[in-house]
């Protein structure tokens, strides 16, 4: 069978939109309220502007070597042993963005949906429905990126018809009157909302129009920035409605939000198990890129072809790992954390390092 | 078996009488043609699948009538006799020669007349296919209010004829193959020669090729044959009775696969864009076409979804809803002794059953059987209060729905996966059918239909061709000016528009 194993732009796009989003975009408005207050979307900008200087390196590691897969470049850059080092911190915090994703969703689920169903059993149902689309090849995935990418633009359109009658602008205000001392710790929190695109490494090279670098450059902009806006207006939509005060103290402001959305003479009332549903495909739509990458490193750390292979012996690891925190305050203190220091070497550090040396390696052979 | 015939007419014979032993309806008429040297002929064919006032008059009596064959002498009559037969005596517009002992034993077996001439190496083949048949008719399964009423019928022939007379081109190629080792059926692959992919092609023919069976009923068989996932509930081939949308798939790049004996015509590549397309919105109006496109696409959430999202939101979460259509729900219900899982599938299967009864018994019989099943079970049991009014409407509303989804293999493929979202919404509520929809999102994107992705034109590939024109919209026939991407045509245009058209 002749096998398209290729992915488009388009697909790109909405592969990056619909990875990246996914519990940040409930959370973020309450951690921008609490790390900076009224002047959040100035993190939230700066944090989409990191963002796009990281996918541009991640563009140029594929633009020095091209041809060649991450992992080949990776080797040729790094070396056998430092590489592996590299990406096996990289497979860990895949692990761990996945235990901290499906435990997010098993509570949020057991808090709107499903009140008296444990939380495992959310859980390994979650991680199973998973693995069956983790299993198939970078085409799948992109596909499936972009068959979510517009159910959560539609989605976040409705939330802004329907929430705008009911806020009050003048929540938001007053603007830059922010410490400047905390900046760096919001912007860090802000960035942490929109990894999730380190998806390209696997994916660029099966672009479709991976000779014309500069058109994967520009849809990849283009998804972080839509990513950027969806983020400031969640964020401005929470902060009018509910003001700071009140916004600092809500973990997940998006739900609360949709709770207030009142539609008369409706069929439905309340729109927040609706909304938990749709989230569920969203946070699926962040899973299953992660869940294929963690795949992908395993079978090149072992020297496997086959990825599937290593999917269903990850199962257990990943629902070990979701029950080590105790309860939803620990999800961010000792997941979180982990994923924050594990990200930093392995989304920013080790692209940078490979871009430098790549760098460094085209200027020789051109003083040559 | 000798490989090649002989000379000896008698020893031809032999074989064939020994291969054909026991069945009936061979026919061996052996003639003696000559005044003054009689030379011994013998005509084979198999009785009912050839035109036999054909053979009778055309041959038979033409060799025994024919002037120069009566009068042949012994001088140079080898060199000549069948030159004389064929080129003179003979009336039928279909001749060919042959020397190779089973290929004639084919060409007996798919209804052609074999002459053996006494002294000939060659056996002449004389085309008399004439069996009965059905006339063309209205298809049964894709009636239009507007629009050609012709369709398809068993015969590989007529079936071919009615593209051709739709597309009277040199580019539409009809190839042909055999399928089956004991059926030997003909497959015919057609398409247009300039627009067709030719990688799609050969995968097409290769698969064809492939197959090692001993005999095919019917197109469905080839299709469950030749298709990427043959697991998988939804059928990655369209089928059509109708001639013009094979001619209009052809048209798009597209090639039809038309097995003999069988009124479907397969199209390939199918995705879901195309599953949606029907024929009849070619000639409505667009504005109702769009319309109708919509429709089944509500059809097809309402066709999956209804029964388990009835289960999760009454035993999980009632408060989705308004509270007064709670209360209104919860009273429905109070009478009904079940969980609303068993409810649901004792009403499902109540359906499944008058459906499939429906199917097998057609006619008066069959209508009655609606009547009985759909009202009186459905009145009797809301009355006995072992169901819901409510979930009645629900189940209603599902089956008709089902039946809006112009491909009928992709609802039924639909039926199966809503008895695995109800287990779902079973055991998990709203959650459990998000679970369902996720399996269920991930099983449609990786099908793939002959290399295209199952989910185009919504699998993100030609977006930008604006294949959402003729798949999610149904633009007016003005707009289609590239045919669709998908099928990845050579011959990208399809209309230049030169009549201006006045909007205002």
């Amino acid at each position: 069978m002749r096998e398209t194993n290729e992915i488009s732009s388009v697909q790109i796009r909405g592969l990056i939109v619909s990875t990246v989003i996914g519990v940040g975009i409930l959370s973020l408005p309450n951690k921008m309220a609490i790390a900076i207050g009224n002047d959040g979307w100035i993190p939230i900008i700066l944090g989409g502007i990191f963002s796009i200087i990281n996918v541009f390196i991640i563009n140029k590691i594929f633009q020095i070597y091209p041809n060649k897969d991450f992992f080949e470049i990776g080797r040729e850059a790094l070396g056998k042993w430092v590489f592996n080092f590299f990406i096996f911190i990289f497979f860990i915090y895949n692990m761990a963005v996945m235990a901290s994703l499906s435990r997010n969703l098993a509570e949020l689920v057991k808090a709107f949906l499903l009140e008296t169903t444990p939380p495992e059993v959310l859980i390994i149902t979650f991680i199973l429905a998973t693995t069956y689309i983790a299993r198939s090849e970078i085409q799948i995935i992109g596909r499936l990126g972009y068959h979510i990418y517009p159910i959560i633009i539609v989605s976040i359109i409705i939330l802004i018809i329907f929430s705008l009658p009911s806020i009050d602008y003048t929540n938001a205000l007053p603007v830059f009157q922010f410490d400047i001392s905390k900046l760096p710790k919001a912007v860090l929190d802000s960035y942490f909302s929109f990894v999730g695109f380190e998806i390209l490494l696997f994916a660029i090279p099966f672009a479709e129009d991976r000779n014309n670098n500069s058109k994967i450059v520009r849809t990849s902009i283009s998804a972080i920035i839509i990513v950027t806006i969806i983020y400031l207006v969640v964020f401005f939509l929470t902060l009018s409605q509910y003001g700071l005060h009140s916004l600092q103290r809500q973990a997940f402001p998006t739900i609360s939000l949709i709770k207030e959305i009142d539609l008369p003479g409706f069929f439905i009332e309340n729109l927040d198990g609706v909304a938990m549903a749709i989230w569920t495909l969203v946070i699926f739509a962040t899973m299953a890129p992660t869940y294929y990458s963690a795949g992908k490193i395993l079978s090149n750390l072992f020297a496997v072809r086959e990825h599937g292979f290593f999917i269903i012996p990850m199962i257990p690891i990943i629902y070990i790992f979701s029950l080590i925190p105790q309860n939803v305050l620990q999800i961010e203190t000792i997941l979180g954390t982990t994923i924050n220091y594990l990200g930093i070497i392995s989304v920013v550090i080790l692209p940078t390092l490979i871009y430098l040396i790549g760098l460094f390696k085209v200027r020789r052979r051109a003083d040559e | 078996m000798q490989k090649i015939i002989l000379k000896d007419i008698e020893n031809n014979l032999k074989v064939i009488e020994e291969l054909f032993k026991d069945c009936y309806d061979i026919i061996i008429r052996r003639i003696e043609v000559g005044d003054v040297y009689r030379v011994k002929m013998a005509i084979v064919y198999i009785d009912g699948l050839i035109n036999k006032d054909h053979i009778s008059e055309y041959t038979i009596g033409a060799l025994l009538s024919e002037e120069e064959v009566k009068n042949f002498s012994l001088q140079g009559f080898k060199s000549k006799l069948t030159d004389i037969i064929y080129k003179e005596v003979l009336y039928s517009s279909e001749l060919s020669e042959e020397h190779h002992m089973d290929k004639i034993i084919d060409i007996i077996l798919s209804g052609d007349t074999v002459l053996f001439i006494d002294g000939m190496e060659q056996a002449i083949i004389i085309g008399s296919k004439g069996w009965a048949t059905r006339g063309i008719s209205e298809p049964e399964t894709e009636t239009v209010v507007r629009g050609p009423r012709e369709g398809f019928t068993e015969v590989l022939k007529i079936n071919t004829t009615l593209i051709r007379r739709r597309i009277r081109d040199t580019n539409l190629k009809i190839t042909m193959q055999k399928v089956g080792r004991r059926s030997k059926t003909d497959v015919a692959v057609i398409y247009m020669d300039d627009i067709v992919d030719k990688g799609v092609l050969q995968e097409v023919n290769e698969r064809i090729r492939s197959i090692d069976i001993d005999a095919i009923q019917d197109s469905s068989m080839l299709e469950n044959l030749i298709e990427d996932n043959y697991l998988s509930a939804f059928p990655q081939i369209e089928n059509t009775e109708r001639p013009d949308s094979v001619a209009a798939a052809l048209c798009e790049g597209r090639i039809a696969i038309i097995v003999d004996n069988s009124p479907f015509a397969l199209i390939v590549p199918a995705t879901i864009g195309t599953l949606f397309q029907s024929s009849e919105d070619y000639y409505n109006r667009w504005t109702e076409s769009q319309i109708l496109r919509s429709l089944r696409l509500v059809a097809f959430f309402l066709c999956v979804l209804s029964p388990a999202l009835y289960i999760s939101i009454i035993s999980y979460h009632p408060g989705i809803l308004p509270t007064k259509l709670t209360y209104y729900l919860a009273a429905s219900r109070i009478n009904v002794p079940f969980p609303s899982v068993v409810e649901t599938f004792l009403m499902e299967i109540t359906i499944e059953l008058i459906r499939e009864s429906g199917t097998r018994i057609s006619g008066p019989i069959g209508t009655t059987i609606g009547i009985v099943g759909g009202l009186i079970i459905g009145q009797a049991a809301v009355e006995a209060g072992i169901v819901s009014s409510i979930l009645i409407i629900i189940v209603a509303v599902t089956t008709i729905s089902s039946f809006a989804i112009p491909s009928y293999e992709f609802a039924s493929g639909l039926r199966v996966w809503r008895f695995l979202l109800i287990i779902f919404a079973a055991f998990l509520g709203l959650y459990g059918v998000m679970l369902g929809l996720i399996v269920l999102i991930t099983h449609l994107i990786k099908l793939n239909s002959f290399g295209v992705p199952f989910t185009s034109p919504y699998s993100g590939l030609g977006i930008s061709q604006g294949e959402l024109k003729d798949t999610l919209f149904k633009s007016p026939i003005q707009y289609l000016e590239e045919r669709p991407t998908f099928t990845k045509p050579r011959n990208k245009v399809r209309m230049r528009r030169t009549w201006k058209d006045e909007r205002d």
